[in-house]
């Protein structure tokens, strides 16, 4: 029988004491961050298959449409990197203990990660072509606008994090917070090197 | 009065603000003229609308109180305040707001499903009442288009939450010995998205119906809503596409808090050999869900794009009447839908396997046979079900090279289902057997699911499936492993658990009329499809050839006696929820966890955590024989 | 049956006396089952036996019109075969059980437990049989893949909603709405479509594959047998799916010569925009479909 035999004498019925809470915790959010790779994956798909396809010309159909400034996709991609060193110094610093160093790292990758999210929409917004130009255009523009969606997320986030952060909300030993959002964050940067390598191996131009 | 704010009501209200205020923001400031080339900005309004809709709905019924106060890092809620918002003390409201009990968000998704599954029921009903003869007898093809795509969909969006939703929520947190789900708060908000999901659904016949574009309002696609049609198709298919991604994100968030809860929040001693197998099955259903929807949500995502903003990722420029700008590509379409179709049939059946498993056990009075054969089937169809989509498009034209594999991995898919069955048999075998209504179900499914499965094995095999594919078999093959799997194991399911969820007996004998009626319904109604689909009948068409008359008109008046008796259970539930006989907490002599609590079940479950000591089901020998000595001699008596 | 959720876990004991006292030891459950599956198994192949030759003059089958149709049917018959055996060993050992050991016949049960050989038996007989059927599949799987040699009639498929276009590029690009083929000569398909997904089905034939816009498929089959069938879209299309029929002809070569080079002169074939008004009525596009003698009439 799946015998039920209440706990007695161990003292054992407090809710919390065989749950460990910060793995569960972890694990939720491992396992969201999981679903977001999986879109993430399955809309990267759609750039090899298009471009291998190519129906009726369609991938690159004008042969003089100016790409993306190579340059701005690098600085953008080196703002999400250089946002989640800050984040994980941040993180280290609470890990330690240092609330300030925890602050400051909060702060530089929340700023940096605002001015990739502005960077971004311009970026997009001064592309020569548009919907409609081809299936390049159409899928590079919506890798850019799947990456404005994760870097709204994670302002969001980033805004909470860093508020507390100065609101002295995290301690050596609690800061489950830093470190969830953290996978997020991490991801949100991962994803745009995913893309670039991807455009890197495969270039737009057949 | 004070009670209502924030519930249900101010959702509604602050939704409908919202789809206005979204909307005509659209329409006034961004554009409304549309050019072909140009987007279109009604279907830009509708999404917009939409997605206002559905955040004033989550404004409404408190939802993002929690996100904000931790973004402005107020006080933490305390356990006060946790208990206030599980419900306490809050008399029926509770039902009726954002509430984190995982009780009552199973009841809530029950209550949901059930009307979801009324509605594509009546779809099923409009369907066949078209089809019970040649010619058009009750609907221009426009509308019997959009029945059957909304009939499809609803009903995949019903089966895939009726395991997960319901018992997924009420009975696995209890069943694993656990307070309440992982995230409480996640948990209400899974709800709370799919009721403006299935509000928005719902709409779809009233967008565009009868424009005169000459492709039909509505969506004429049916639920696979593959590349081009559907960017060509009526207007609510914005409707759908959106519904569907926020059923879709609905279901992500449930399946992440299912996974969590079952390796998280398990009691001492509930090892992962000790758990009953319905907590496999929804184990497995979570995973396929969390793992597979994505895909589903890209392809919807392009098809908006295609629809709104003039991209191309589907539609090729090829001749006279293309749709959109060109270089797309269709089979991109299929491959994005069945990556998620497949494992998505199996999200629906895994949970219908273990449960099954274990209604068998408790009613034969018997350790489950093989338990580890059992865990090894659900989770081989679980890993193997990711491998075999391509079996959808043995006739698209596209990798036709790969079809020799595929075949392979969807013939070899079931010998893990076989295990299910064996597992079934065995525990039968030599059991004391109790013909409870959910036990029938239960039986009901061997026979129904092995015709099912075996069809299935026809349509794996890629010279049949050239003939059969796209006509009336594949149709009956899949509402056998459906309808005849996962929805007998709903409806047993729903009286097992009925006395747990209710404190009320579910009526035997009007359960017993209707168990009969939807038996000999469905077996004829689909048998005779069976014959149809070999006759060379297509899918979805509002007409068709006189040779299949007789096969159609069979199929129609059975399918009258299942959906009427399908309605007498649904009859039989309401009537047994408000006045059946009161339940004691086990009227079953179930040995699982949830039956050792009392009914109602209290809001934090347990007094204290079991400790649990052995796998599930251990009935023994002397149990079974002194419950047989006590028993009045008829051995009828209800428990 | 509370008490028993406290109780301390007792591990499954073997069946004693008292069980054997309710069931005589006599009563052989496994082989009475056994029996009655072979007996269903027995009566159900006897009865496809002498129904299978029959089913299509019964309509049950669409005419087998192809090479390829016998070779469906040969598989259909294979695995229907298989299929009897095993949907009796479920229904038969499951049924036998609710009956036989229904607590109303007042046994007390428990003494069925798992023995280790059962479920490797289990799996080796079922990863058999799926391997059998597998490499069964695949011997035809090669001939469908498989090009028709010998002098090989091209006829370019095009599905346009919602009418299927036919044009024959051996004869001076010859047109036509409804398909004419000679008997025994080899046919490739090439399929393309200008709007949406099609699905190009001779139910006869045994054929069907995808129209996919920008793509071009191929499926080919040799017809057998003079007579006239149907194609039918077998893929939702939009609004007139279920109209998107037309005939096929299966002639004598010389009947064949002289209708193609009939239709070398291309008829202007209906454009998309002269095909169908946008709002054709419901009615008018049935009678699209008139060829079908007695359909509308019936409707
Ligand atoms: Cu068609």
């Amino acid at each position: 029988m799946d015998t039920a035999v209440p706990a007695s004498g161990h003292g054992e019925h407090a809710a919390a004491s065989h749950i460990d809470e910060e793995r569960k915790v972890r694990l939720g959010m491992l396992f969201y961050v999981l679903t977001d790779v999986t879109f993430v994956i399955f809309m990267l798909v759609a750039y090899p298959w298009l471009r291998s396809y190519n129906t009726d010309q369609g991938w690159f159909p004008f042969q003089h449409m100016r790409l993306p400034d190579q340059g701005t996709t690098v600085t953008l991609l080196l703002l999400m990197v250089v946002s989640a060193v800050f984040y994980f110094i941040g993180y280290m610093g609470i890990r330690a203990g240092n609330q300030w160093i925890l602050r400051i790292g909060m702060l530089i990758s929340l700023v940096l990660m605002l001015i990739a999210l502005v960077g971004q929409i311009r970026f997009m917004g001064s592309q020569q072509f548009s919907t409609g130009d081809g299936t390049f255009a159409d899928t590079w523009l919506l890798f850019s606008g799947y990456h404005i969606y994760h870097l709204l997320w994670a302002t969001f986030l980033g805004l909470g994090v860093t508020h507390r952060a100065f609101r002295g909300r995290y301690t050596k030993e609690k800061h489950l917070g830093v470190v969830t959002i953290g996978y997020f964050w991490y991801w949100a940067a991962l994803t745009p090197i995913l893309i670039f390598i991807l455009m890197t191996a495969l270039p737009p131009k057949l | 009065m004070r009670k209502l704010f924030p519930s249900y009501l101010t959702g509604a209200i602050l939704a409908i603000i919202g789809y206005i205020a979204g909307s005509q923001f659209v329409y006034h400031r961004i554009g409304s003229d549309n050019q072909p080339a140009g987007p279109n900005f009604t279907e830009q309004g509708m999404v917009v609308g939409f997605a206002l809709f559905f955040i004033g709905w989550l404004i409404g019924i408190g939802a993002l109180k929690y996100p904000f106060t931790w973004l402005l890092a107020l006080k933490d809620p305390d356990h006060e305040e946790e208990m206030r918002l599980a419900g306490k003390d809050a008399g029926i409201i509770r039902y009726f707001k954002f509430t984190t009990d995982h009780k009552v968000v199973g009841i809530q998704y029950l209550v949901l499903v059930l009307i979801m599954l009324g509605f594509g029921g009546l779809g099923a009903l409009l369907i066949r009442s078209e089809l019970m003869r040649p010619g058009a007898l009750l609907f221009p093809t426009e509308t019997y288009n959009t029945i059957v795509t909304m009939h499809g969909m609803l009903m995949i969006l019903a089966t895939i939450t009726f395991f997960i939703g319901p018992f997924g929520n009420f009975i696995v947190p209890i069943m694993i010995g656990a307070r309440d789900m992982a995230f409480p708060r996640l948990n209400a908000l899974s709800f709370a998205i799919l009721v403006p999901a299935i509000v928005i659904f719902l709409s779809i016949p009233f967008w565009g119906y009868g424009q005169a574009n000459g492709y039909g309002g509505g969506v004429q696609t049916g639920w696979t809503v593959y590349g081009p049609i559907a960017t060509q198709t009526g207007m609510g298919m914005t409707a759908l596409a959106t519904a569907v991604i926020l059923a879709g994100f609905s279901s992500i968030l449930g399946a992440v808090n299912v996974i969590t809860t079952i390796i998280t929040m398990r009691a001492p001693g509930m090892r992962w050999t000790r758990m009953p197998m319905t907590v496999w099955g929804i184990f497995g259903a979570a995973l396929l869900a969390a793992l597979g929807t994505s895909s589903f949500a890209v392809d919807l995502l392009l098809i908006l794009l295609d629809r709104i903003y003039k991209t191309s990722f589907f539609a090729a420029s090829t001749g006279g009447n293309a749709v959109g700008a060109g270089g797309g590509n269709a089979w991109l379409s299929q491959n994005l839908f069945w990556f998620f179709g497949h494992p998505e049939v199996y999200l629906i059946v895994l949970p219908a396997f273990g449960i099954v498993c274990d209604v068998v056990a408790v009613f034969s009075r018997k350790p489950i046979f093989s338990y580890k054969m059992g865990v090894l089937g659900i989770m081989g169809v679980c890993v193997v079900s990711f491998l075999v989509w391509q079996h959808h498009e043995f006739v698209s034209g596209w990798a036709p090279e790969l079809r020799f594999w595929y075949m392979a991995t969807t013939e070899l898919i079931s010998v893990p289902t076989g295990f299910v069955f064996l597992v079934l048999l065995g525990t039968l075998w030599r059991g004391r057997i109790w013909m409870t209504l959910p036990m029938m179900f239960a039986l009901s499914f061997l026979w129904n699911f092995v015709i099912g499965g075996l069809s299935g094995v026809f349509l794996s095999d890629v010279p049949l499936d050239v003939q059969l594919h796209g006509g009336m078999f594949v149709t009956a093959h899949f509402h056998y492993t459906i309808v005849g799997g996962a929805l007998m194991c709903f409806f047993a399911a729903v009286a097992y658990w009925f006395p747990k969820m209710t404190g009320r007996m579910l009526d035997e004998k009007l359960g017993w009329i209707a168990f009969w009626g939807i038996q000999i319904g469905f077996n004829v109604a689909f048998l005779s499809m069976f014959i149809a689909g070999l006759q060379g009948m297509p899918r979805r068409v509002a007409d068709y050839d006189p040779a299949f008359a007789t096969a159609n008109f069979i199929t129609s008046i059975f399918a009258f006696l299942l959906i009427a008796s399908v309605a007498l259970y649904f009859y039989n539930i309401v009537i047994s929820w408000v006045a059946g006989k009161k339940a004691v907490a086990n009227p079953w002599g179930a040995l699982s966890l949830e039956w050792q609590t009392p009914t109602p079940v209290p809001l934090e479950n347990f007094e204290e955590i079991p400790v649990v000591t052995s796998a599930p089901f251990q009935y023994t020998q002397e149990t079974v024989e002194a419950e047989a000595a006590a028993e009045p001699a008829a051995g009828q008596a209800a428990g | 049956m509370d008490d028993a959720s406290v109780s301390p876990p007792t591990p499954p004991t073997p069946p004693g006396p008292p069980a054997r006292a309710a069931t005589p030891a006599s009563t052989n459950h496994i082989a009475r089952a056994a029996i009655i599956w072979a007996v269903c198994t027995a009566i159900a192949i006897v009865v496809f036996l002498l129904v299978a030759p029959h089913v299509v003059e019964w309509g049950i089958l669409p005419a087998a019109a192809s090479n390829r149709s016998d070779e469906i049917n040969t598989v259909m018959w294979i695995f229907t075969l298989l299929s009897i055996p095993v949907f009796f060993m479920v229904v038969v050992f499951g049924g036998y059980a609710a009956f036989a050991f229904n607590r109303r016949r007042g046994r007390a049960g428990g003494t069925f437990l798992p023995s280790r050989r059962l479920p490797v038996v289990w799996i080796i007989i079922s990863f058999v049989l799926v391997t059998f059927l597998y490499v069964y599949g695949l011997s035809f799987l090669n001939q469908v893949n498989a090009q028709e040699g010998n002098n090989p009639l091209v006829v370019n498929v095009t599905g346009e909603q919602w009418l299927w276009n036919f044009s024959y590029p051996q004869y001076g690009n010859a047109q036509s709405t409804a398909l004419e083929l000679p008997v025994n000569r080899p046919v490739i398909f090439h399929i393309q479509s200008v709007d949406v997904q099609h699905s190009f089905w001779i139910p006869a034939f045994g054929i069907k594959q995808d129209a996919v816009p920008g793509e071009t498929t191929t499926i080919s089959a040799t017809p057998e047998t003079i007579g006239t069938y149907v194609v039918r879209c077998a893929e939702l299309c939009g609004l007139y799916h279920a109209y998107m029929e037309t005939p096929v002809y299966v002639v004598s070569a010389g009947d064949f010569d002289t209708w193609v080079h009939a239709q070398v002169t291309p008829v202007p074939t209906s454009s998309s925009s002269s095909f169908i008004q946008p709002n054709v009525l419901p009615a008018e596009a049935a009678n699209r479909a008139s060829w079908r003698t007695s359909s509308v009439a019936e409707g």
